[in-house]
């Protein structure tokens, strides 16, 4: 084989200045992404792509396409809607579970509606708290506008880390999923470097429905099912758990007076805790959920609209607990004059969702500590006079949302220029009133109101040229204003004189605490892109950004950052005639991209703030004597002058192929993103009152490949024969922390160790050799025997290992072992059809990551927790329940031990979480209909879907996704549950 | 055909130039957003209001350092006190001594970050208002002095409960306001309570009796209003008082609490009978009229949502009928009331002539398995509708007018005045319904019984006031008799272990008792 350079020569002074500048380059703007969805059901026509082949700038709908980019890398990283608008998802998390490479969403709780994560590519800070999570997030575009999420703030006044202020809602859940087009997910460098810093953590890039797709034509989607109770719960009560104990004290032949048990365990007699349970029937329902959604559309040549609507309820499988939201959208496109197009989308959706009654939930907003010694009984009917109770309980909780555009575009020739208007904005609505016959006598009301105002201004312009019929040479000017408002007002009263006075303003509370804070953030931003190919052969871009953000220091507030691309047609190159190879092309590209810094403690430098006057369990004073006060911010951490951007150098590289005239589609993907100048809060010496102090200079990498295959190994095209897709993702992410701040090598901070060479997700624990059988098995060195914290191990104490061999046993001996997050996840999906029948089927994968086992540490540190005061040791009804995989093999240490054996941080609680799930299967009919013209209804297609039917894992838990972002399974969450349903879609 | 193809593109650059340029500039001044919930460092410092803010800010952060864990009580009247321990794991080491268990309190209670916090914030306010002074005239001098002085007092006072817990602790003069944060070392405790006194002493000579008077207002009240809530001439002698204790130099504690005890009517402090100190609207009733006799303390009024629900000795001791919790967490035992309580007259804890019952004002339910102490009790603003909403709204009292005049006693006792100091302690005994006591009858002219008798006195008149183990350690000093709490002494065991977050800097070592 004869490998020919392209034509490319240097002599010519444009191409010298491109190589100068070194840019490498691939594919078209963002706004190119116009791939139809797959047709597999009938119920979509879409004839437009002749009309894109001719044309190489053109509008369609609301987007503009620039028909010039190296496309082919797309389809890897774009979902099939279709196929998932039939399975009751929720949520775009839960559309993206395990279905595009790179993208990890755990849930890690079955409570419909409430909050959820994902990370594309990996973790890009270290997560220490809830409040962190939304830093990683990627950025959620609809039809181009970033969707704009609660801002972590709202935790500032939170004593406890479970949930924020507010309706604690997943604004993601609240979007129309039957009115997507189609869900891409960003990843690639420059594309990222394109949407700027808001897409740093890589962006999901969804378009909704328009009329120019949708046709003129109303349809229908409908459909209804029914989540499952778990069936064959295995309740408990206080004979089982004071045998469990029992079992400790005869190990260590414990004289009875020293057997500790709670008073409502003391008393064997006493029925409604050693009765026979009967909290599950009261605790666990099925319960129904349905979908209704339906949308009209026009077209013609000057104009197109559509109009939907939608209708979801979905039910958790406990009492009471659900999500509805309503949705309504819009979008109309209008044509004027030649080449002028003006667009308008708006889309409003309300959230209505009803949260768990777990204690710990309630407590936690409550923020007021009962007496936390008797949990909740198992038997005679104490669950149902508690729900009884609960009758009084009022309860809102509301999120509306609105987002919508103006955009003006003109296209003339080459040129095209387009200016926008971008608004989102969502309120955040909860009232609770919990009565006092739920806690001591001492009732609740709390009012949040909240919203988040998100407004950007966008313009951008530019031209395509041909230089010769080789070189094609695009050029674009972007730039663009945003603002963002965010603000609360929240009350909370406690004691209220009677429980029918259910508001804050109906008086009557005791005392009644008000809390407001609003924050405001502005980012400027403009680019210059670059696009130049030749021949189709090679492809090269460049693009350069400046971008300013009023988060960051004056000084350092506008950053400037390169992103270059280079894409090859290796196809086109050295198969160009192949009939076995459809397509080979490989593409390389890299970007600088500022992240956005969340808060606007760092804009100032060295301040002041008024929240310091509490102290640990007691957040809420910020007065002294009567009196307004402020002082440094001590716990929270010093802030110094010249703190910058924290940004992110990301590189790419992707090899795409399809064989056999696309039957068999494989894609690559290597990637490494380097996260540098990380803030973060760095212990300092305590003797100047502050804890940390925040410092830029953190560097994490996540590395990783990603494979997509695909493909159709039978018959294609051919109805009457079966046929089979095949498609699986996988992709693989290794983290590791590159550099801390100070040249340091290790730091411990809140609580958690970082090393430079670990990975940031590893757990840091003491290491666990089993048991000392006997005082002589304790090591001793130079006559004392190993110890912690002074206390010498003695018999029934557990081996720990001592790292550093000094016989003491500390935090030296702490390792990290283990990851939070998985290390290969990934989804497979097969799916057949025959004549008018189809089936598919959905698993997901994630292995390689380990949770530890709080729910266990809890069983067996009923000492400790027991006998301390804390909100650990809330005792939910499921405490009285026995999992089936429950792990009871956990050595039998001395409950009277000093040495806290049984503490969280160590391996004996780390459990390999590995899992793989069929999460969907769907069982589809299309209606034959006859006569092809003039016929009302246009089509008709029925499906019965099942959603999360099994899992296979050798976790003890009940579900091996029900893990928090810190990799602790408390097992605290609502399961997620088993739900089946049956739907129709028609078209007329 | 290239040259066109230059110009079009040199013109698009020359505009997308020219654009860009525009928008910098006129977007710099865009993103200069002010925050809502930030102050900066040049609007901190401007006006009135603003040092108001910072000096109610060092003593919000003196309580918060206080009472953080209900440390105070821990510290002082749990470990090795009169105090029992129902059901709680991290209660019984603190008793048992075995302040190295590794239960979450221990940890947060050996941090002395939270008593640096108070002397950093102090540090700077001493440093920066006077700027203010320059920047607003309606901030007067004497206003400026009397702050600094205030903000001297809090820190030396911090100083002195560091050095009562850890010993010796890095000594910190300076606000370091600059993000360097160096490396400290433990100065010697001795030094360091020179510095407070020298501190105090300072500060002695600008404080007055009265903060304000009805023709100059402090902070826009009169000294009157200010009395029992911010620190006065007589609360920096009574921390005199008590570091001159301390240090075993009893000549000096002699003459401090001698000139309290002269000029209490000056701040209209008054001895207190017992139904006023354990009413819930008597001395520990943050706004209470007998705040006046709380010559040191500290604030928590429920009227400003500043009552709290930790941070109070009644959420350790309080438990049904009085709130609604099924147990206390720690009680005296009534073996220890019946031993320490050995007179029936006492009204603290004797027998009510008229009813032939115990008197209820120390503790509740004394037939019951769990005495409930109950001193102390004022919940929310101390006149609840209801005690079932438990957030308390009592001030911690550091020292009143009992404790100054038994501390005079300890003093005269020390300096070998027990008769002189028998004359003190009288004044209490007979406050509290009991008879005078001579020396030469009831002490057989032992001093050391005396004394002995003093810190008795001191222990049922202070309970739960945080006193009684800093009580015992000054009492084994004087007597020598109690040879456990001697071999603390001697090895350093009498301190709380440093916290391991603090020990990070490998300047400073943990102390010898508990390595």
């Amino acid at each position: 084989m004869v490998i020919t350079l392209p034509d490319f020569s240097l002599q010519k002074p444009f191409c010298r200045l491109l190589v100068a500048v070194g840019f490498l380059g691939f594919s078209g703007t963002i706004a190119s992404q116009s791939n139809t969805p797959e047709d597999f059901d009938s119920l979509e026509i879409y004839e437009k792509e002749s009309f894109q082949k001719k044309k190489i700038l053109f509008n369609v709908g609301p987007r503009l396409v620039v028909n010039r980019g190296m496309d082919s890398d797309k389809t890897n990283d774009i979902l099939n809607i279709k196929n998932l608008q039939r399975s009751q998802f929720l949520s775009i998390q839960q559309l993206l579970k395990g279905n595009a490479s790179g993208v990890y969403t755990q849930e890690n709780n079955g409570e419909p509606g409430s909050v959820q994560s994902m990370l594309i590519r990996g973790i890009s800070s270290p997560i220490f708290s809830n409040k962190d999570v939304s830093g990683v997030q990627p950025a959620v575009y609809v039809n181009g506008i970033p969707l704009s999420l609660d801002h972590p703030y709202v935790y500032d006044i939170k004593q406890y880390d479970v949930n924020p202020i507010g309706s604690a809602t997943n604004i993601l859940a609240g979007l129309d999923i039957q009115a997507i087009e189609s869900i891409e997910v960003i990843k690639d460098p420059l594309a990222l470097a394109k949407l700027g810093p808001l897409a740093a953590n890589g962006a999901i890039w969804i378009v909704t429905k328009d009329g120019y797709y949708g046709g003129s034509n109303v349809s229908i989607n409908a459909s209804g099912g029914i989540v499952f109770a778990p069936s064959k719960i295995k309740m408990t009560n206080g004979g089982y758990e004071r045998a469990f104990r029992q079992k400790f004290y005869d190990t260590y032949k414990i004289p009875s007076e020293q057997q500790y048990y709670p008073s409502y365990l003391a008393d064997p007699r006493e029925s409604s805790y050693f009765g026979e349970p009967d909290w599950a029937d009261s605790y666990y329902k099925s319960s129904p959920l349905y979908n209704v959604s339906a949308s009209i559309g026009g077209e013609n040549s000057l104009a197109n609209y559509i109009f939907t609507l939608g209708l979801t309820e979905e039910s958790g499988i406990t009492k009471n607990v659900g999500n509805t939201k309503y949705n309504i959208g819009f979008a109309l496109n209008i044509t004027p004059l030649p080449g002028f197009t003006v667009s308008t989308y708006i889309n409003a959706n309300r959230i209505d969702r009803k949260r768990n009654r777990n204690f710990i939930d309630r407590l936690t907003e409550i923020e007021y500590l009962p007496d936390l010694s008797t949990p909740i009984a198992p038997s005679g009917g104490a669950y149902e006079r508690f729900l009884g109770y609960d009758d009084l309980t009022k309860e809102e909780n509301l999120n509306n949302l609105l987002n919508g555009y103006l955009s003006m575009r003109y296209i003339k020739n080459r040129f095209h220029v387009n200016t926008r208007v971008l608004l989102d904005y969502n309120t955040n609505v909860r009232h609770v009133f919990w009565p006092s016959t739920l806690m001591e006598s001492v009732s609740f009301v709390s009012d949040y109101s909240g919203y988040n105002r998100r407004l950007i201004g966008n313009a951008s312009v530019g031209y395509l040229f041909d230089l010769t019929s080789a070189h094609a040479l695009d050029l674009c000017w972007d730039g663009s204003i945003q603002s963002d408002y965010y603000h609360y007002n929240y009350s909370k009263g406690y004691d209220g004189e009677d429980d029918t006075k259910t508001t804050s303003n109906s008086g009557g509370f005791t005392r009644i605490y008000r809390f407001a804070d609003r924050l405001e953030t502005r980012l400027v931003s403009t680019s210059f892109a670059l696009d130049y190919n030749f021949k189709k052969l090679l492809y090269a871009s460049a693009l350069v950004r400046y971008d300013g953000a009023s988060n960051v220091q004056l000084d350092k507030r506008w950053l400037f950052s390169p992103a270059f691309s280079l894409g090859w047609d290796l196809r086109k190159q050295f198969f160009n005639n192949s009939a076995f190879v459809s397509k080979l092309s490989l593409k390389a590209s890299w970007a600088r991209l500022g992240h956005i810094v969340q808060s606007d403690r760092f804009t100032l430098g060295p301040n002041y703030v008024s929240s310091e006057l509490g102290w640990s369990g007691q957040s809420m004073i910020s007065s002294s004597n009567g009196f307004a006060t402020v002082t440094r911010p001590y716990s929270i951490g010093w802030v110094d002058y010249g703190m910058g951007w924290p940004y992110s150098d990301k590189l790419g590289i992707d090899l795409n192929a399809s064989f056999l005239n696309n039957r068999v589609n494989i894609g690559l993907s290597f990637y490494e993103n380097r996260e540098k100048e990380i803030i973060v809060q760095m212990p300092v010496s305590q003797d100047f009152g502050y804890k940390y102090k925040f410092v830029n200079g953190m560097e994490i990498s996540n590395r990783g490949v990603e494979m997509n295959v695909s493909a159709s190994p039978l018959a294609i095209n051919d109805p009457n024969r079966l046929s089979w897709d095949i498609s699986l993702n996988m992709s693989f992410n290794q983290n590791e922390l590159k550099k801390l701040p100070s040249e340091l090598n290790e730091v411990v901070t809140n609580s958690r160790k970082f090393e430079v060479g670990k990975s940031v997700d590893a757990f840091w624990i003491y290491q666990n050799n089993g048991i000392y059988a006997d005082n002589s098995e304790v090591p001793v060195k130079d006559g004392t025997p190993l110890s912690i914290n002074g206390v010498p191990f003695q018999k029934g104490d557990p081996k720990w290992t001592d790292v550093n061999g000094d016989n003491i046993i500390d935090d030296n001996d702490r390792v990290l072992k283990g990851h939070a997050l998985p290390r290969f996840t990934g989804g497979f999906t097969n799916q057949f059809k025959y004549k008018q029948f189809d089936f598919s089927f959905h698993c997901f994968f994630a292995l390689g990551h380990s949770a530890l086992n709080v729910r266990d540490q809890q069983r067996y540190d009923f000492m400790t927790l027991d006998r301390t005061k804390s909100i650990r040791s809330v005792k939910e009804i499921f405490f009285w329940q026995e999992l089936p995989n429950q792990k009871d093999d956990y050595p039998i240490y001395n409950p009277l031990s000093k040495v806290h054996p049984y503490r969280a941080e160590q391996d004996l609680f780390l459990e390999k979480l590995s899992y793989l799930k069929l999460r969907n299967a769907t069982v589809g009919y299309t209606l034959p209909l006859k006569g092809e013209k003039n016929r009302i209804v246009k089509s008709l297609y029925f499906y019965l879907t099942a959603n999360n039917l099994f899992t296979i894992t050798g976790f003890s838990g009940n579900d091996p996704e029900l893990v928090g972002f810190n990799g602790n399974y408390d097992g605290y969450s609502i399961p997620i549950p088993r739900s089946a349903s049956l739907g129709l879609r028609f078209k007329f | 055909m290239f040259s066109n193809l230059y110009r079009k593109i040199t013109h698009f650059l020359l505009l997308l130039g020219v654009g860009f340029s525009m928008i910098l500039v006129s977007c710099n001044d865009f993103l200069d957003v002010e925050s809502k919930r930030i102050a900066k460092e040049d609007q901190q410092w401007s006006t009135l209001e603003d040092t108001r803010a910072a000096l109610m800010g060092v003593y919000g952060l003196m309580r918060a350092a206080l009472v953080e864990n209900n440390a105070y009580w821990i510290c002082g009247d749990l470990r090795g006190g009169d105090f029992s321990v129902t059901d709680r794991l991290d209660l019984q080491a603190v008793v048992d001594n075995n302040l190295n268990e590794p239960f979450p309190i221990m940890k947060e209670i050996s941090n002395w970050r939270r008593f640096y916090a108070v002397i950093n914030a102090a540090s700077i306010f001493i440093e920066k208002a006077p700027g203010t002074f320059e920047k607003d005239k309606s901030y007067s001098e004497e206003n400026l002095m009397l702050d600094i002085a205030q903000a001297r007092v809090l820190r030396a006072f911090a100083y002195f409960n560091m050095v009562r817990i850890w010993g010796d602790v890095p000594l910190v003069t300076y606000s370091y306001d600059n993000g360097s944060f160096p490396r400290m070392e433990r100065t010697d405790a001795s030094l360091v309570l020179s510095y407070a006194k020298e501190e105090l002493e300072n500060a002695l000579t600008v404080l007055p009796f009265q903060l304000g008077s009805k023709t100059s207002l402090y902070y826009g009240k009169e000294g009157k209003d200010w009395q029992g809530i911010l620190l006065n001439k007589l609360s920096v002698y009574a921390i005199l008082a008590h570091i001159a204790a301390w240090e075993g130099n009893y000549l000096n504690a002699e003459t401090y609490a001698a000139y309290i005890m002269d000029n209490a009517s000056r701040v209209e402090a008054k001895y207190i009978g017992v139904a006023d100190l354990t009413s819930s609207q008597g001395l520990f009733l943050t706004n209470s009229d007998w705040r006046v006799s709380r010559i040191v303390g500290l604030t928590f009024d429920h009227n400003e949502s500043e009552a709290s629900q930790n941070g109070h000795l009644e959420e350790l001791t309080l438990a049904a009928p009085l709130v609604q919790k099924s147990i206390p967490d720690m009680y005296v035992s009534k073996d220890s009331l019946f031993s320490i309580f050995n007179n029936v007259d006492d009204q603290r804890f004797g027998i009510d002539s008229k009813s032939g019952k115990y008197y209820t004002s120390y503790v509740h339910n004394v037939e019951s398995q769990y005495p409930i102490f109950s001193k102390i009790k004022v919940i929310q603003n101390g006149n609840p509708a209801t005690n079932d909403y438990a957030v308390f709204g009592s001030a911690l009292v550091f020292s009143r007018l009992e404790d100054i005049t038994l501390l005079r006693a300890e003093a005269l006792c020390a300096i070998n005045q027990p008769e002189q100091a028998l004359v003190h302690l009288n004044t209490i005994r007979t406050a509290r319904g009991m008879s005078a006591v001579s020396y030469k009858k009831d002490f057989n002219s032992d001093k050391s019984k005396v004394i002995q008798a003093v810190f008795e006195e001191r222990r049922k008149e202070l309970m739960g006031e945080g006193w009684r183990w800093y009580d015992r350690i000054r009492q084994e000093k004087l007597l020598n008799n109690d040879a456990k709490l001697r071999k603390l002494i001697n090895e350093g065991g009498i301190y709380w272990p440093i916290d391991q977050d603090i020990l990070a800097n490998s300047m400073i070592e943990q102390n010898t008792y508990w390595q």
